[in-house]
């Protein structure tokens, strides 16, 4: 299996990390996600935008209260690719061929 | 690829990871503070008081609701849903226990504090959070010995590790520990 060219970015594997820790049924806040992972709100929406794009994740918007919120989730297809890729990082490391 | 490519992205993957680990640390330290309270109030000022208990019972799960209400404002997961209904659960039992009759007698409080050590170790299950899981086990271990060997000291012990468990719950607040 080749390496995710999307993921392969050290950023956006860190996003997917964090939110592949938290399982596919979680959502975070957009502002509690720019804090943990200490980014700022336009490299953090660019890189969210390319993954949501790619299907790995899902982006929706509500509220909590009157305030709008956006919440991002990891999908199916994201854990999947996320864990093929840390795979492949792995085996690299190893000196193992696919 | 060259391997230390691959070892910094390994490494920046694990970093994502405990920062998710992390994120849930308000949460769980405030919890911790809360009850640690509650045990020593309970414990240390009023061990015979039922009225007391009842009130610092109710005031420690409405104050855990709100904290997990707090929480659910930033982020929402599974495990956090299969939390809110295990403690309702349990607090719905520990307050039928409490009205059942008067203050905390040592047998019932014994009974009461395996059953919060059970429900802690299941909350570390959930939350695959060895730390949580395995204080269930020492909370349940300590009261099981303390109670069998020293039961003059039983309470006074019990608000000694809420206590503990306030100072530990603050310091893991401000500390931002994982």
């Amino acid at each position: 299996m080749a390496f995710d060219k999307l993921i392969h970015q050290p950023t956006r594997l860190k996003i997917m990390a964090y939110l592949a820790r938290l399982g596919t049924d979680a959502r975070v806040e957009f502002n509690k996600l720019l804090r943990d992972l200490g980014l700022t709100e336009g490299n953090l929406s660019r890189h969210l935008a390319k993954l949501e794009e790619a299907g790995y994740l899902r982006v929706e918007k509500g509220f909590v209260g009157r305030r709008p919120r956006t919440w991002v989730g990891l999908t199916g297809k994201g854990r999947d690719a996320f864990l093929a890729h840390v795979a492949e990082l792995k085996r690299l490391l190893e000196g193992k061929t696919p | 690829m060259s391997r230390e490519e691959a070892k910094n992205l390994l490494y920046a993957a694990q970093e994502g990871a405990a920062l998710a680990s992390r994120a849930q640390g308000p949460f769980l330290s405030g919890l911790l503070a809360v009850w640690g309270a509650v045990y020593a109030l309970g414990y240390g000022l009023f061990p015979d008081s039922g009225g007391a208990w009842a009130l610092l019972i109710v005031a420690g799960f409405a104050l855990s609701f709100y904290l997990g209400g707090r929480e659910a404002r930033h982020l929402r997961t599974g495990a956090g849903r299969m939390l809110a209904l295990l403690w309702s659960a349990f607090g719905l039992d520990l307050f039928a226990l409490m009205l059942a009759g008067e203050g905390l007698g040592s047998g019932r409080s014994l009974a009461i504090n395996l059953l919060v050590a059970l429900a802690w170790m299941g909350s570390g299950v959930v939350l695959e959070r060895s730390g949580i899981l395995l204080a269930g086990a020492l909370f349940a271990l300590v009261n099981a010995l303390v109670f069998a060997l020293f039961p003059a000291l039983y309470f006074p012990v019990l608000a000694g590790a809420g206590l503990l468990a306030l100072s530990f719950g603050l310091f893991w607040r401000t500390r931002g520990l994982r």
